[in-house]
């Protein structure tokens, strides 16, 4: 106990590093229970348990060989998804997370010549090509197959898992194909009170973020973008929008970018 | 000359209105002390003996008065298993949600219980799976013998306490698992440093049988003996349990711990020594019943039915 007076310093010693763990060794999952710590068995110790109290189970079968064929085996892994949610876990000012190349070299280079070879039909004067969630006839194999997979089920499962959040079933996924020539304006985009969940898998091959090239999330009621992000390609950011609570809109720099690319899906309830 | 007199102010040092009250303190002549419970266990020591209190290096107990601005506590702790059952997609959100159901739960039971209803147990008892060193404090102010207790976080007081018996059981603070018996491996920097994560209960082991005491209604119910060769937590030889009886004068000692903590109904875990000192170890406010007896049809249950619907 210390006395007050007006020289307490307000800032504390840094405190020495010790080993992370309690005395009684499982007493977090004894207390918990092993549903909290994963599966249990040989792997147990591996899983985390920072991530309380979202308990990381493997994704299903089903879900796993239909993701298999469009995204790295390491992120369909524990290790991956681990840090995946910790990442979205800890993110401020609203959850968020970036993963650097989720998709087969091959399989996002293949999409992205796709595009290049897609006849984008503008639907909006910022030069939008809507995708429905199901049934598109492309031309392009690749993307019809990730397409394909990202209205399923299966790729719902994944997106949800990968951050930790509980998938019910009961999302409506609405898929967005952007393939827009350099010097179109940025443009914003709100996902509204009823989204759960925003994927966006970026093919732009070369931003220019010194220009002001990226992803950036505004908040209404702040000046200024709170999260910015500059994706290389092939990669995906994932977000919680939170609605009209949070007040978080995504505008994206794609003016700076040479060609801007990017596929984004918004699960609502 | 007379000795300042000394005033816990509970909070952190940089909450400015916990500040204007020390400063207001010093100005009416007395000692403002910092008690940043914040701090604990990580980079404060704190230890609880049944007679001395150790904060950061001085005597807690020897405080006559607090000032609790802000201390992050609360009961009854908030289940995780519950969280999923509540319907949000975030942990937090899970979380509020919950602590607002506990609210409104837990207003609601103790009001009625106010308003002269029986409960078995009233509610706030349930604090007590949590809370067992107040439990060990009270029943050891009022003469029932309880072990010889340690709770800290500083591994000086463990090896100190380690000095002092010839066997050490440790086990969690609020529960959760199973107790273990210390040995020269757990005395080492290395395992003690833990402690500084998260403090722990250490007690005198009491060698002998466990005896488990039904109370209801400030009346003894039935007891059970199990022994406890070959095991340090009693409950690892539960199969093993019989029915017992207990002398008069250790019966009235149940009786009056329940009364002290206000238990309608419960069991009262004891260790028997060679000498035939009878040790409490606690008393429980949601006792099993199933484990000892005749699960549908033994005195125990039936006894809690008759009151149950004598109440009613």
């Amino acid at each position: 106990m210390e006395l007050y007076s007006e020289d307490l310093p307000i800032s504390l010693s840094h405190e020495p590093e010790r080993a992370s763990g309690f005395f009684i060794p499982d007493l977090g999952r004894s207390y918990l229970g092993n549903e909290w710590y994963g599966s249990g068995g040989e792997n147990a110790e591996s899983q985390p348990s920072s991530l309380w109290p979202e308990a990381i189970s493997p994704l299903p079968p089903d879900a796993y060989s239909c993701a298999s064929p469009f995204l790295i085996p390491s992120l369909l892994e524990l290790k991956l998804c681990t840090i995946a949610r910790e990442a979205y876990a800890q993110a401020s000012p609203f959850p968020h997370a970036y993963i650097d190349k989720p998709l087969h070299s091959e399989v996002a280079d293949s999409i992205e010549r796709a595009l290049e070879e897609l006849d984008m039909e503008p639907l909006s004067s910022q030069g939008e090509a809507m995708a429905g969630a199901r049934g598109i006839n492309y031309s392009a194999r690749a993307l019809e197959g990730f397409l394909g997979w990202l209205a399923s089920d299966g790729a719902a499962q994944f997106h949800f898992w990968l951050v930790g959040l509980q998938y019910h079933g009961i999302c409506h996924p609405q898929i967005l194909v952007r393939s827009v020539p350099p010097g179109e304006l940025p443009f914003e985009e709100c996902h509204g009170a009823t989204a759960r969940l925003v994927v966006f898998y970026f093919l732009t091959r070369v931003w220019h973020p010194e220009l002001g090239g990226g992803l950036y999330f505004g908040n209404s009621r702040t000046c200024g973008p709170t999260v910015s992000v500059h994706p290389d390609f092939n990669g995906m950011f994932l977000y919680y929008p939170g609605g009209v609570f949070l007040g978080v809109n995504p505008f994206i720099g794609m003016h700076k970018a040479e060609r801007f690319r990017v596929i984004t899906v918004s699960y609502h309830r | 000359m007379v000795a300042s007199k000394k005033v816990a102010v509970v909070a952190s040092r940089v909450d400015k209105a916990a500040e204007l009250v020390a400063k207001a303190v010093q100005k009416a002549g007395g000692q403002a002390l910092l008690v940043e419970t914040e701090r604990v266990p990580e980079s404060l020591t704190m230890s609880w003996r049944p007679e001395a209190i150790a904060f950061d290096g001085m005597r807690l107990d020897s405080l006559r008065v607090f000032y609790i601005k802000a201390i992050y506590l609360g009961l009854p702790i908030v289940q995780p298993d519950r969280l999923n059952a509540r319907n949000f997609e975030l942990w937090q959100d899970q979380y509020v949600a919950e602590q607002q159901r506990q609210s409104f739960l837990y207003s609601i039971l103790r009001d009625l219980h106010r308003q002269g209803r029986t409960f078995v147990n009233p509610v706030q008892t349930l604090d007590l799976h949590y809370l067992k060193l107040f439990q060990l404090s009270l029943l050891r102010r009022h003469g029932i013998p309880v072990p010889d207790t340690l709770a800290t976080n500083d591994p000086a007081q463990v090896r100190a306490f380690a000095g002092k018996h010839g066997a050490i059981i440790y086990k969690p603070l609020a529960g959760g698992a199973a107790v273990s018996l210390l040995n020269e491996g757990d005395l080492t920097a290395e395992r003690l440093q833990l402690l500084a994560n998260c403090p722990i209960l250490f007690q005198e082991q009491i060698q002998g049988d466990e005896f488990r005491a039904y109370v209801l209604n400030g009346e003894p119910v039935a007891a059970f003996q199990i022994p406890t060769t070959g095991v340090v937590d009693a409950r690892a030889a539960l199969d093993q349990c019989s029915p017992a009886e207990l002398p008069a004068e250790i019966w009235e000692t149940c009786i009056r711990g329940a009364e002290l903590l206000d238990l309608v109904f419960t069991a009262v875990d004891l260790r028997r020594t060679q000498n035939g000192l009878y040790v409490t170890l606690e008393f429980n406010p949601t006792p099993a019943i199933a484990f000892f007896e005749d699960p549908t049809d033994g005195v125990v249950l039936r006894r809690l039915a008759d009151f149950l619907v004598s109440r009613a």
